[in-house]
């Protein structure tokens, strides 16, 4: 069981802390926040303008417009409201790959408790959804503080095991959670893109904000081995005795054309996609991902 | 394919070595953790088809270029003729050279002639396969073993020059024989080079047998025979035989016949310009030669009534062969057919004198004298042509005296005594006397036709030695020589003892009635004597033909050349090609052995019949063709490892990736 501090570091946290995590969409939430609500309200930012229907507040008739045009015309703002993150991390057997002592799982640990620190500290709510063969443990999207501490304890504990159960996980999820959300999906993606692309249109189907890290290693790209090696599946699949030098190209025309269809699912989706490899400190992957996402203008 | 050093062909399962290296490097694999296994189950079933072929070419250019390496080390050899059995280190090569006239046969587009190809095959071949070898060479000329220095190459020489004679390849191949048991050789390599003609293989030799027999038990011999069977398209042999001087003063003239002799067999009419030299002065003459032969019959040219003999030459043109177009020859006023007859039987003697001095050609002088059996110490043999001996062998002074005149070439035809005698000459003797006692008498069963006394007449006609009844013989005993006639019961009627020089005969039987038919019917006799006393003035003239290459043509070296052309002959070459030459009042014309006019050649059949059971090859070779007999190919093998080891790094080099889709 690893301790908080093993994916937390308050170093990050800090250097993070100025950055805020925003929705590309407009979000439903419960109470007022620092997102975007597809319904008008009371904030500072103007939308719209509007006939003036009875019942409508007078105060928000603009007198102007009357004066220059003699019909009324109320205006309407924006409406800032909290959204819900929804951690989604990939716990197969394959998050267990490590690289330079640090396994994917971990990088994924590391991500997930720094979003989860930064949205729940911006009074956003955050749910953890861990995704194993189907998901092993699931906590939805709360807002209070304490829901922080359940998640990140439930963090502490995930290991990877088993094969991916990705595709059902998401398609669960995307049901599961009703409203509007921030789904941030961490995973290898080692599964079939055109099945993945489905998972992704139905959160995009549901409204939902969809950005996936994808973590891959750069061995696991460039595959250059010189001897003849016995390839272990992490999964708990049958384990393959090949000669590299032989199945390289094909290997990488595998590869490749996995990439084409993965590019391709997200940019239908609308997927904030973001491949990232375990050599990269993760904070600046953080940074990239926070400035992004923010609206132009704002920091 | 064949190899120098094969015994390093012993290392051929190191080709192996890729597979083994392969296999080990996959006992030898690491294991790695993996998670990319989707793309990991995709490439390997993608792998089944060109990758596999790819991997399987790589294996099998490593495999080549050991291969070849090992080749390479090993230094093949190639030959057109696949097959050759040539292996491991030869320590001595024996090159037995046919030098006949055949074998200057020149190829019609390069005119190199058979010897000449045969020598530069063979001198590529022995500096590749039997380079550091002992080289014999023993040629047809002289049929000497004779070691070549520091393994020098074949090449043209005195000993490998072109030459007018014929060979005796059984007789070379004892040559071998001997030096091969008496150097013990070793490893050994014999060549022969040769065109295959009948007359230098002697097929039917006896001395084939004995030479078989004696090659069997050695160790390590192997036969290579490097023939040139190919006869002449376009090639015309001279010949002038039967040359007289005639007439009395005012009228003399020489009188020869000139032979063409055309080898390819051809009817196709053909116009032969000659030229004719008789004493130095020049004539020429055209001949249409419409068969595969011609004879120029009684061709006379009338000469200077001052000389008392001379020379001549034929030649014709220049064709596929050069050394068959001239024929020397040389006349001188024929000596008188003298034969002295030693007798005991008057009868017989009469036979024997009516067959001697009846002429057979009327422009020839015979005569006898016939000399009772105890006068014959005072026989004067000086100006004799032939002696008939019927009494008892001589011994003493008087077998000497026979003896030298056999050994001067001039022939003794001895007949049986009536009774006694143990004396015996060239080493044979009279036997009992059988006799028919009014029974059947004794026919001919079998005599030589080919040659010799009893031969078939010029028209081919063959004596009636059928008809010949014998009643009584008697039995010849010791060295029975060489039998020219038998009678049913095998028993020898006429026999030609072993000589040096002139030949001698007995006759088993009297020409008398009540002992044979001989002189009853007297044609066989009259003949045989006759040719006998031709054999006898020929050795006495002072004219005379000798055989190329022969031992009486050894003798010559330090005479007088008669035509101005031989003064460039060397001397020691001189008694080896044809020309005419004198010493005082004699005169000698080298010719050609007439055998060496025929074009018949062996076939293979024929010459695998003469080496069967011994190690022997047959390579068929033609003059012209390019190629060497064998080649060291360690280059080209050397090509292929590269080219190999280039295809498997081609093979080997990495893959262009393909770029990941940002």
């Amino acid at each position: 069981m690893q301790d908080r501090s093993d994916f937390l570091d308050s170093e990050v946290l800090s250097r993070l802390a100025p950055l805020a995590l925003h929705a590309r969409f407009p979000m439903l939430g419960n109470v007022s926040g620092r997102h975007r609500s597809p319904i008008r309200g009371s904030s500072l930012e103007f939308a719209a303008y509007r006939e003036y229907v009875p019942g409508d507040d007078l105060r928000r008739l603009d007198w102007r417009v009357h004066g220059r045009s003699d019909r009324y015309f109320v205006k309407q703002f924006e409406a800032d409201t909290n959204l819900r993150l929804c951690l989604v991390v990939d716990t197969s057997g394959s998050m267990k790959y490590e690289a330079g002592g640090l396994s994917k799982l971990d990088y994924a640990k590391r991500l997930v408790g720094t979003l989860a620190y930064l949205a729940a500290n911006q009074g956003d709510a955050v749910g953890l959804y861990c995704a194993g063969t189907g998901f092993h443990q699931q906590i939805d999207p709360k807002r209070n503080a304490a829901h922080l501490g359940t998640v990140l304890d439930e963090l502490a504990i995930t290991e990877a095991t088993g094969e991916t159960g990705l595709v059902s996980a998401l398609h669960e999820a995307a049901e599961r959670v009703p409203q509007r959300a921030l789904f941030v999906v961490i995973s290898d993606l080692f599964v079939d893109p055109e099945e993945l692309g489905e998972c992704f249109q139905h959160l995009r189907f549901r409204r939902h904000d969809v950005s996936v890290f994808h973590l891959i290693e750069q061995a696991e790209v460039e595959f250059e081995f010189d001897r003849p090696i016995r390839f272990v599946d992490l999964e708990g699949g049958a384990s393959i005795l090949a000669d590299p030098t032989m199945i390289a190209k094909q290997y990488h025309a595998a590869l490749h054309t996995y990439f084409e269809k993965l590019t391709e699912s997200v940019r239908e989706a609308r997927v904030d996609y973001h491949r990232v490899a375990l050599d990269e400190p993760y904070d600046d992957v953080l940074a990239r991902f926070l400035l992004s996402r923010s609206p132009k203008g704002s920091k | 394919m064949t190899f120098l050093q094969p015994i390093l062909l012993a290392g051929l399962p190191l080709v192996a070595l890729p597979i083994v290296i392969h296999l080990i490097n996959r006992w030898r694999h690491r294991t790695v953790q993996w998670g990319a296994m989707m793309f990991l189950l995709d490439a390997k079933r993608l792998t089944r088809g060109m990758a596999k072929l790819r991997f399987w070419l790589i294996m099998a250019m490593r495999m080549l270029a050991i291969a070849a390496l090992l080749f390479a080390f090993a230094r093949p050899l190639t030959s057109g003729w696949l097959g050759l059995a040539i292996g491991g280190q030869v320590e001595t090569t024996i090159v037995l050279l046919d030098r006949s006239v055949s074998m200057e046969q020149l190829d019609p587009v390069s005119r190199v002639s058979k010897r000449s190809a045969a020598l530069t095959q063979l001198s590529s071949t022995i500096q590749s396969v039997g380079s550091g070898s002992r080289v014999v060479l023993i040629e047809s000329a002289e049929n000497v073993a004779r070691e070549l220095d520091g393994g020098q190459p074949l090449s043209e020489s005195l000993e490998t020059s072109s030459t007018a004679t014929s060979a005796d390849i059984p007789g070379m191949l004892e040559t071998a024989l001997e030096y091969v048991t008496a150097n013990q050789t070793g490893r050994t390599d014999v060549w022969i080079c040769s065109d295959l003609r009948e007359n230098d293989w002697n097929a039917n030799d006896g001395r084939w047998s004995v030479m078989r027999e004696r090659f069997q038990p050695l160790e390590g011999v192997k036969f290579f025979l490097l023939s040139y069977a190919e006869t002449a398209s376009d090639n015309v042999a001279v010949r002038v035989q039967n040359v007289q001087q005639r007439g009395a003063e005012g009228e003399r003239e020489v009188q020869f016949d000139v032979l063409f002799r055309r080898e390819s067999g051809d009817s196709v009419p053909q116009t032969i310009p000659c030229e004719l030299v008789i004493n130095g002065a020049r004539s020429a003459l055209n001949v249409e030669l419409s068969g595969d032969s011609y004879l120029l019959q009684g061709h006379r040219v009338p000469i200077d009534d001052q000389q008392e003999g001379g020379w001549g030459r034929v030649e014709i043109a220049a064709d596929e062969n050069l050394i068959d177009n001239t024929s020397y020859f040389v006349f001188a006023d024929p000596p008188v057919h003298r034969t002295v007859i030693v007798y005991e039987d008057a009868q017989v003697a009469d036979a024997l004198r009516i067959a001697a001095t009846a002429p057979m050609d009327a422009g020839l002088s015979y005569e006898a004298e016939l000399v009772t059996a105890d006068r014959a110490e005072q026989i004067e043999l000086d100006n004799t042509s032939l002696v008939l001996w019927q009494t008892e062998l001589p011994d003493g002074v008087l077998a000497d005296q026979l003896q030298a005149f056999v050994a001067s070439g001039r022939p003794v035809i001895f007949f049986p005594p009536e009774r006694g005698g143990d004396n015996t000459m060239f080493d044979i003797g009279w036997g009992e006397l059988h006799e028919s006692d009014g029974g059947e008498p004794h026919h001919v069963t079998t005599w030589r036709r080919e040659s010799d006394l009893l031969a078939d007449t010029s028209s081919g006609e063959p004596l009636g030695l059928g008809d010949l009844k014998t009643d009584a013989y008697r039995e010849l005993v010791g060295d029975t020589g060489r039998s020219l006639a038998r009678l049913d019961e095998g028993v020898p009627l006429l026999l030609r003892a072993t000589t040096d020089g002139g030949p001698a005969y007995f006759w088993a039987t009297l020409p008398v009635l009540g002992k044979s038919t001989l002189a009853q019917d007297g044609i066989v006799l009259y003949v045989s004597v006759q040719r006998a006393l031709s054999i006898g003035a020929e050795a006495q003239s002072l004219s005379r033909e000798v055989d190329t290459g022969s031992s009486a043509a050894q003798s010559i070296e330090n005479w007088q050349p008669l035509d101005v052309r031989l003064n460039d002959v060397l001397l020691s070459q001189r008694w080896l090609n044809v020309g005419a030459y004198s010493q005082g009042e004699r005169q000698v014309a080298l010719t050609r052995p007439e055998a060496e006019d025929l074009a018949n050649v062996l076939d293979a059949d024929q010459v695998n019949g003469l080496f069967n059971g011994l190690d022997f090859r047959h390579v068929e070779q033609q003059v012209g063709s390019s190629g060497a007999l064998t080649s060291e190919i360690w280059r080209a093998v050397l090509a292929v490892m590269v080219l190999a080891m280039l295809v498997e790094a081609i093979l080997c080099l990495p893959e262009r990736k393909e770029p990941v889709p940002a």
